[in-house]
C-alpha cells in the first residue's frame, strides 16, 4: 500500500508541476507577445487559471497524504499517545467527509451549470469545474489510505501534521 | 456566528490542518443553520482557486528559490561585508544588511531565515558571537521578507482586500527600510557594548564599485520587479513570471549554479507549497462567505464605530490584536481571517486600506518569531539547533525595533502611504 501512495505521490506531484510549468511558459510568452509583437492569445489568461485551479486541486490533496498541510498543533502535540492516535484518526474520517460532502455537492453543481461556456476559451464549464471533486476525492483516497495503513500496522497515528508554517520553512522551499 | 466561531478553534485545536477546519466550520454552521445553502460549498471553493492575481503566488515563490539555488546568499553576503563588515559586530550588521537585500528578492522571512541562516550562524559563532545571539539576530532581521517588496504576504492581502498589488509592494518599502535600520544601530550599539569582531575589510571606492558590479543582477532584480508592476509594465502575476525568467537567466547563465534537475525541484515545491497556501485561501472564502452572511464585518464596523475611536487609536489597538493573533496563526491564515473582519471598519474610519495592509503584515512578521507557533523560529531552531525560546529570547530587542516601526508607521501614515502616492497618482 505504502508503493501505491508513493506512486500515486510521483503521478500527481508531476501533473501538478506540468501544469505550473505550463502557466510559467503561458505568462511569459504572454508578455513577450504583447511587447514584442503586439498581439496576444485570446482565452490565455482564463486556461493558465484553470491550470492554476488543478495544480492547487491536486497539490492539496497530495498534502493531504503527504500531512504536509499547515496545522495548529500546539494543543495537539501535548496530549498523550493514545488520545491522540483517536483525535488523529477522527481528524482524517473528518476530513474525508469533508471532501466526501464536496464531491457530492459538486455533482450537482456541475450538473446545472456544467455545460456553460467559459468566456474567453469558450470550453465547457465542466472542464475547469471538474477539478474540485477531482481534488476532493483524491483527499478522501489518501484519508482512506492513511487509515488503512494504520489499521494494518504500515504507519502510526498521532504523529501530528506539519506544525503550522513548516511547510514553508524548508531551505529548498520560501 | 457562535457555532461558526466555536466549531473553528476546536477543528484547529484537535489539530485538522488549517485549511480543512475553515471549511469544516463552515460546513458545520450549514448543517445546523442553513442546510438549504450547503450546495454552494463546492461553488466558493471553486471561486476562491480561481484568482488570476494569485498565480503570482507559486511565481514569486520560486523566483526566490531559483535564486536561492543560483548562489545569490553568499554573492550578497559579500556586498554587505564590505559597507559594514569593518564596523564592530561586522558579521551580525552583515546579517541585518543582507536581510534587507534578500527580503526584496524572495517575498519570505522563512526562505531570508534558511538562506542566510545556514551560512552566517555558524560563521559567526566560529568568529566569537554567542550562538544564540546570531540565531536571534538572523531571525528578527528576516521579518524584512515579508515587509520590504516583493512581499508573498502582500499578494495575499492585496487579493483579500481588492487593493493594488503595486502600491502595497511601494508601501512596504519604508517600514521594511526602516526595520532594517533599526535593527543595524541595535546590533552595533551592542556589538559595541559587548565587544564583538570587526572584520578584517577594505572599504573603497574602487571595492564599492568592483562589489556593486559584481552583485549587480542581483541588486536590479527587486528593482525589476516591483518596478514592472509599478510602472504598469505588466501586471503582478506577469511580473513574478519574468522575475523566473530572470532568475532562470541568473542561475543558469550567470552564477551557472542551478541544473535542469535543481529547477524542476523548485517547481515541484514551488506549486506543492503554493497549493497548501491555496487552499487555505480557498476555504477562507467559504468562511468569509459565512462571516458575511452573518454581518460579521458590518457588526465589527458598528462596534469599533459606536466606541468612537480616533483612527489612530484603533490602528493601535488592531496592531496588539494582530500581534496577539500572530503568535498563534500563521501569517497567511491571519490575514484572511482578520482582513474581512477589520477592513469594513478601516473603510468606515477613513483610513488607508495600504496603510491597514501594511500594519497587518508588519504585525504579522513579528508574529513568525514569536512562540508559540513561529514559523520563522521553526526555521531558526532547525537551522541553528537551538531551542525555540533561546532564539527568541536573543531575538527580542531586535523585534523591539518592528514594533517602534509598527507604531510609527501607525502614527505616521506618510511613512506608508508616500511613496504609493508619489509614484502612482
Amino acid at each position: 500500500m505504502k508503493k501505491l501512495e508513493a506512486t500515486l505521490n510521483r503521478v500527481l506531484e508531476s501533473i501538478a508541476t506540468l501544469c505550473f510549468l505550463a502557466i510559467l511558459m503561458i505568462v511569459i510568452t504572454l508578455v513577450v507577445l504583447r511587447y514584442v509583437f503586439n498581439s496576444s492569445i485570446t482565452g490565455a489568461n482564463e486556461l493558465i487559471t484553470v491550470l492554476f485551479v488543478y495544480s492547487t486541486a491536486i497539490g492539496a490533496a497530495v498534502a493531504v497524504g503527504k500531512r504536509e498541510h499547515i496545522t495548529i498543533s500546539v494543543v495537539a502535540e501535548r496530549l498523550p499517545r493514545g488520545l491522540r492516535r483517536m483525535i488523529d484518526a477522527l481528524g482524517l474520517l473528518l476530513v474525508a467527509s469533508l471532501n466526501g460532502v464536496l464531491v457530492w455537492y459538486s455533482i450537482d453543481w456541475i450538473g446545472t451549470t456544467g455545460d456553460f461556456l467559459m468566456p474567453s476559451t469558450e470550453l465547457p464549464r465542466i472542464v475547469a469545474q471538474i477539478s474540485i471533486p477531482l481534488g476532493s476525492g483524491l483527499a478522501v483516497l489518501y484519508c482512506v489510505f492513511r487509515l488503512a495503513r494504520a489499521l494494518i500496522g504500515e504507519e502510526a497515528l498521532g504523529e501530528s501534521w506539519t506544525p503550522e508554517g513548516e511547510s514553508e520553512k524548508a531551505p529548498d522551499t520560501p | 456566528m457562535i457555532l461558526l466561531l466555536a466549531s473553528l478553534a476546536l477543528f484547529l485545536l484537535l489539530g485538522i490542518p488549517v485549511a480543512y477546519s475553515l471549511a469544516l466550520s463552515s460546513l458545520s454552521y450549514f448543517v445546523f443553520i442553513h442546510p438549504e445553502l450547503a450546495v454552494v460549498l463546492p461553488q466558493r471553493l471553486f471561486a476562491g482557486m480561481s484568482s488570476y492575481v494569485l498565480i503570482a503566488l507559486p511565481l514569486f515563490i520560486l523566483m526566490g528559490q531559483i535564486m536561492n539555488a543560483s548562489g545569490i546568499t553568499k554573492r550578497l553576503i559579500s556586498f554587505c561585508l564590505i559597507f559594514v563588515g569593518r564596523l564592530s559586530g561586522g558579521l551580525g550588521l552583515v546579517n541585518v544588511a543582507a536581510s534587507m537585500l534578500f527580503g526584496g528578492i524572495s517575498g519570505s522571512s522563512a526562505s531570508d531565515t534558511a538562506s542566510i541562516g545556514s551560512i552566517l550562524i555558524p560563521e559567526m559563532e566560529r568568529r566569537g558571537y554567542p550562538k544564540d545571539f546570531a540565531a536571534g539576530i538572523t531571525v528578527a532581521s528576516s521579518t524584512m521578507g515579508m515587509i520590504i517588496p516583493p512581499s508573498i504576504p502582500m499578494v495575499i492581502y492585496a487579493v483579500t482586500a481588492q487593493e493594488s498589488v503595486g502600491r502595497l509592494f511601494l508601501g512596504g518599502l519604508v517600514p521594511g527600510l526602516l526595520v532594517g535600520t533599526f535593527q543595524l544601530g541595535i546590533t552595533y550599539w551592542l556589538a559595541c557594548r559587548r565587544r564583538y569582531p570587526k572584520e578584517p575589510t577594505r572599504f573603497s571606492a574602487g571595492q564599492i564599485v568592483a562589489e556593486s558590479l559584481r552583485s549587480s543582477y542581483v541588486l536590479l532584480m527587486p528593482i525589476f520587479v516591483v518596478g514592472t508592476v509599478v510602472l504598469g509594465v505588466a501586471t503582478a502575476t506577469e511580473s513574478a513570471g519574468l522575475g523566473v525568467l530572470y532568475a532562470a537567466c541568473v542561475g543558469f547563465l550567470v552564477t551557472r549554479h542551478l541544473k535542469p534537475a535543481e529547477f524542476y525541484r523548485a517547481l515541484e515545491s514551488s506549486i506543492q507549497t503554493s497549493a497548501k497556501i491555496m487552499m487555505i485561501i480557498a476555504t477562507s472564502q467559504m468562511f468569509i462567505w459565512v462571516l458575511a452572511l452573518e454581518r460579521v464585518p458590518e457588526t465589527v464596523a458598528g462596534v469599533v464605530v459606536s466606541l468612537g475611536l480616533s483612527p489612530v487609536v484603533m490602528l493601535l489597538l488592531i496592531s496588539l490584536i494582530v500581534l496577539i493573533a500572530g503568535t498563534f496563526i500563521d501569517v497567511s491564515p491571519a490575514i484572511l481571517l482578520l482582513t474581512p473582519v477589520f477592513l469594513p471598519a478601516i473603510i468606515q474610519a477613513d483610513v488607508s486600506p495600504v496603510l491597514f495592509g501594511v500594519i497587518l503584515v508588519s504585525g504579522l512578521a513579528v508574529g513568525a518569531c514569536t512562540p508559540p507557533v513561529g514559523n520563522c523560529l521553526n526555521v531558526c531552531s532547525l537551522v541553528s539547533g537551538l531551542r525555540i525560546g533561546t532564539i527568541f529570547r536573543a531575538a527580542g530587542p531586535f523585534l523591539a525595533a518592528n514594533v517602534i516601526v509598527l507604531i510609527l508607521i501607525t502614527l505616521f501614515p506618510e511613512l506608508v502611504l508616500w511613496v504609493p502616492h508619489a509614484l502612482m497618482d
